[in-house]
């Protein structure tokens, strides 16, 4: 049925790319004000002077840019975890550094940390040191002779993960009113109160992460036949571990540490690449970084506006979006994964 | 004698503290078609692993080419030896022709073009040779045990090594296929002197195609001669506890056994 998703070429790749340029040129365009594009562009550096060009270069575009980073993040990570853990089910969060950012946040939020760093905001930090925090205790639990085994990285990140949940849950319960619901609403995700600044801070992370993950995208695909074929053929497989394992958390970190535990991204759009131009891996991580920032663009504008002028948390729509469109795929196409036994 | 293609020197393997393989000596020179038999958890599987060096010795050491293997960068390894593990758990709908185009991995870089002539070419050879080109464009997941198996091996052709080593390659067969496998194995082990290893439960297989048997009980090879010399009624009582008739085939020369049920 999809044929214009040619399986095996680059061109596979096109319309992913397509879907990301439509959301590039569609999403600033709504809201709830209508604004004149032109105007806004040619007033473009005088925001004060010009409504238009306020909304769309000082509420809207920061905005958007950080929708993008951060879908693009989540995919690409996402697609990464599962060849890592060797599981389709594995997500960005699987290994906790969402809890544990989640829990930096938390903190941070309840004792009203009021540190600043380089312009980073004390939830920010606090949020990326838990993510931070996390890997490294993961990564030290799960060692062995220089290996990274899957079973035990996945028990120990589950495991913590619940563990700072259940502190998440304590600190929201000793907190006040005004405490909870900024807990709430941080621990659904969002992209609003943002500036430029913010997003141009986590962009060396981000933009590192990206490249050396695309760099060991090949030895990814082999890994997902597992350590010994993959060994076989030449991956340097302790090394690719190690590497792509702490690429991967450091981009979801950057990312959860502003936008918060934005959920589904990183299990579905890998999946439906996977669905569409097949599950090989330098092809699906380039597409999950195209499909990745334009599904989250589309769904943070249909957050703004679906009940104008009030806004849903972007990750409560990316479930409401993602999750009835994923089943619908996943049964259609369950055939291409079914086993005989 | 010049370099021998496989040197195996007083090789261990421990797993923890537990001595999996002692002191074990072997010597392939290129184009020996071996096959490894003994009985379960002997260590067969061991030794392959540790000849295609996923796992290091303990003690010794093991020569391809005269190089040790621990010195050897991995994709040049690759380049010379390839493996058709036991089994591969595959939880991605790859298409048969990409699973199998991923094989080429010591050959290729990011820059590489999966569309490439070359590398078509061959892909689409290993999948003549396999019987497996009917299967290009299902998913991997859909395949019988014996198709999933025959599309391993095609995956390991690609890699275009002299050396093969296999770990049971035939166990989910049925007879046709098994005999089909063994004769295209032996048919690449002629045309183009390719060395295999075979690990192998079934005597009479490795009785019929491979020059020499190798026998490994409780970690150590305690026996390695030709299947004349190997497949006979006391070696094969005193490794395998069982009694068997035994006898040498009329078409082909080469001994067979059939267990008569009783254990010693």
């Amino acid at each position: 049925m999809f044929t214009i998703f040619k399986k095996g070429s680059v061109w596979g790749l096109l319309p992913f790319v397509i879907f990301f340029l439509l959301a590039v040129l569609i999403c600033p365009m709504i809201g709830s004000v209508n604004i004149n594009i032109w105007d806004a562009i040619s007033n473009m550096g005088n925001n004060s002077e010009s409504l238009d060009a306020s909304i769309l270069f000082i509420t809207r575009m920061p905005r958007l840019l950080l929708a993008g980073l951060t879908g693009a993040a989540l995919a690409l990570a996402g697609a990464t975890f599962q060849a890592l853990l060797r599981n389709p089910l594995a997500t960005p969060y699987t290994l906790g550094v969402s809890s544990g950012g989640s829990l930096g946040a938390v903190l941070a939020i309840k004792f009203g940390l009021d540190i600043s760093l380089f312009g980073f905001s004390d939830i920010a930090i606090f949020s990326f040191i838990g993510a931070g925090g996390t890997v490294a205790l993961v990564f030290l639990l799960s060692k062995s002779k220089g290996q990274l085994p899957t079973p035990i990285l996945l028990l120990a990140g589950v495991s913590l993960s619940f563990f700072f949940s259940a502190m998440i849950l304590f600190v929201h319960y000793i907190s006040d009113f005004t405490e909870s619901y900024k807990m709430m609403r941080w621990l659904m995700g969002g992209l609003n109160v943002i500036e430029y600044g913010e997003i141009i801070r986590i962009l060396p992370f981000w933009f590192i992460s990206i490249v050396l993950l695309l760099y060991k995208a090949r030895d990814l695909d082999q890994l997902t036949l597992g350590h010994y074929i993959a060994w076989s053929r030449g991956v340097n497989v302790a090394r690719t571990l190690k590497l792509s394992y702490f690429a991967a958390s450091m981009l979801t970190a950057s990312v959860v540490s502003i936008a918060g535990p934005i959920g589904f991204v990183g299990l579905i759009v890998p999946h439906t690449i996977r669905f569409l131009i097949g599950p090989s891996y330098p092809r699906l991580m380039v597409a999950s970084i195209f499909a990745g920032a334009g599904f989250l663009m589309f769904c943070d504008t249909f957050a703004r506006v679906i009940i104008a002028p009030t806004e849903i948390p972007v990750g409560i729509l990316t479930a409401l979006i993602g999750g009835p469109f994923f089943i619908i795929l996943l049964f259609k196409e369950k055939g291409k994964l079914s086993y005989e036994e | 004698m010049s370099t021998a293609e496989i040197q195996v020197k007083h090789l261990s393997v421990a797993y923890g503290k537990k001595n999996v393989l002692h002191n074990i000596d072997i010597s392939i020179a290129k184009g020996e078609f071996i096959g490894i038999v003994g009985p379960n958890g002997s260590g067969k599987s061991t030794l392959i692993k540790a000849i295609s060096a996923f796992l290091k010795p303990s003690f010794g050491k093991i020569l391809l080419q005269g190089n040790d293997t621990q010195n050897i960068k991995r994709e040049e390894m690759a380049r010379m030896l390839s493996v058709v593990p036991q089994h591969i758990n595959i939880h991605f709908p790859y298409r048969v022709y990409d699973f199998v185009a991923m094989g080429r991995h010591p050959y290729q870089s990011i820059f590489s073009l999966t569309d490439d002539k070359e590398e078509k070419k061959h892909v689409n050879k290993a999948l003549e040779i396999t019987d497996t080109k009917h299967l290009a464009n299902r998913s991997v997941l859909q395949l019988s045990g014996g198709e999933k198996q025959r599309v391993i091996l095609a995956a390991a052709l690609v890699q275009d090594a002299s050396i093969l080593l296999l770990d049971e390659p035939t166990a989910s067969f049925d007879l046709h296929y098994q005999i089909e496998t063994y004769n295209t194995l032996k048919k690449l082990n002629q045309d183009q002197q390719l060395t295999i290893l075979a690990v192998t439960h079934d005597l009479n297989i490795g009785s019929l195609f491979c020059d020499r048997l190798l026998m490994i009980s409780e970690g150590r090879l305690v026996a390695d001669g030709t299947p004349d010399e190997i497949v006979t009624p006391e070696m094969i009582e005193k490794y395998y506890k069982i009694k068997i008739d035994h006898g040498i085939s009329e078409n082909t020369g080469r001994p067979f056994i059939v267990p008569t049920g009783k254990e010693v």
